[in-house]
């Protein structure tokens, strides 16, 4: 048997007892829906992403041409710091979206899902900006 | 399939574009997931922000042509941070320090029916940088070197040779597993 036919038959046995569950098919076919048209992106501030001490709060720098948002993320808790825009801030995982006021800058949103996560805002001049996604 | 049309379509909202290349890559990415011997959960986590980053990344994929590559490279990153996050450590993709062997003749009636079972048990207890190797190269559709090294951080002129002598390692076990030798 050539190493070719046994991963042939490796592959069948991967197929047969470790199949892509149809969940995550599911999930991934409905991904597509979370497409962001005509919002600015604030991209994640590389070397912000990671600063994190062992128990400590997960911040995050997003930055785009009108607006800044900073997160601050312990445990199911999204506190954000933004310049550059006003009225709501929409907290969004791939399975949930929650809408806050922002008062002098701050927003705080509680019971949020551990996994993506990412915000939705609207600049002074009325422009959506939309946040990288990035993992809680 | 023509990668770059779809995923040009996707971009433009076109969900049977976006279905194909989920039908396509999915076995690569959840093969990827397993390799890096993620649980039910953190495997269907690392997969699904995969697709989302792809989503997100739509119309700006510098190279649509080699979106299986990025695809991994991307599930790679989620992987480890996954593990990163339960405090995990994944061993490195080394070199297998094994002498080569010349493949042993394998029974084929060895690999028909229930014994696909013994076989994905012996497969599982393989050292880890084997098992890694070797569940990215089961992925259906059959993935080519480039996507796997990307997946592992390896280079990609060492998955062949790496290939050949875990292969051979896993027969090795096979033909010694007891269970195996009695049906054969």
């Amino acid at each position: 048997m050539t190493d070719d036919d046994f991963l042939d038959v490796l592959r069948a046995a991967a197929a047969e007892f470790d199949p892509v569950p149809a969940g995550v098919v599911r999930d991934a076919s409905a991904a597509l829906a979370l497409r962001t048209l005509d919002a600015e992106l604030a991209e994640l501030l590389e070397s912000d992403a990671v600063v994190r001490g062992d128990d400590g709060p997960l911040l995050l720098a997003f930055e785009s041409e009108r607006v800044t948002v900073n997160l601050e993320i312990s445990g199911d808790v999204v506190r954000g710091l933004v310049t550059g825009a006003e009225g709501e801030a929409v907290v969004e995982t791939p399975r949930s979206r929650r809408s806050v006021p922002i008062l002098d800058g701050w927003f705080t949103v509680t019971d949020v899902p551990s996994g993506l996560v990412r915000v939705r805002l609207t600049a002074l001049d009325g422009t959506p900006v939309v946040t990288q996604w990035a993992r809680s | 399939m023509d990668i770059p049309a779809a995923v040009a379509a996707a971009a433009r909202g076109d969900q049977s574009a976006w279905h194909a290349l989920v039908r396509q890559f999915s076995g690569l990415l959840w093969s990827i997931a397993r390799a890096y011997r993620l649980s039910d959960a953190d495997a269907a986590d690392a997969v699904q922000c995969t697709w989302i980053k792809l989503v997100e990344h739509l119309d700006r994929i510098a190279e649509p042509e080699r979106l299986a590559g990025w695809l991994a490279t991307t599930a790679r990153h989620e992987c480890l941070q996954l593990i990163r996050r339960s405090g995990r450590l994944p061993e490195p993709t080394e070199i297998v320090d094994d002498s080569p062997d010349p493949a042993p003749a394998l029974d084929h009636d060895l690999l028909v029916g229930e014994r696909n079972a013994a076989l994905w048990r012996v497969f599982e207890g393989l050292p880890d940088r084997c098992r890694r190797l070797l569940r990215v190269l089961m992925a259906s559709p059959p993935p080519a070197y480039a996507e796997v090294a990307e997946a592992l951080d390896m280079p990609v002129g060492s998955v062949g040779p790496i290939r050949q002598r875990c292969l051979n390692q896993l027969k090795k076990l096979v033909r010694g597993d007891e269970l195996l030798e009695e049906r054969s």
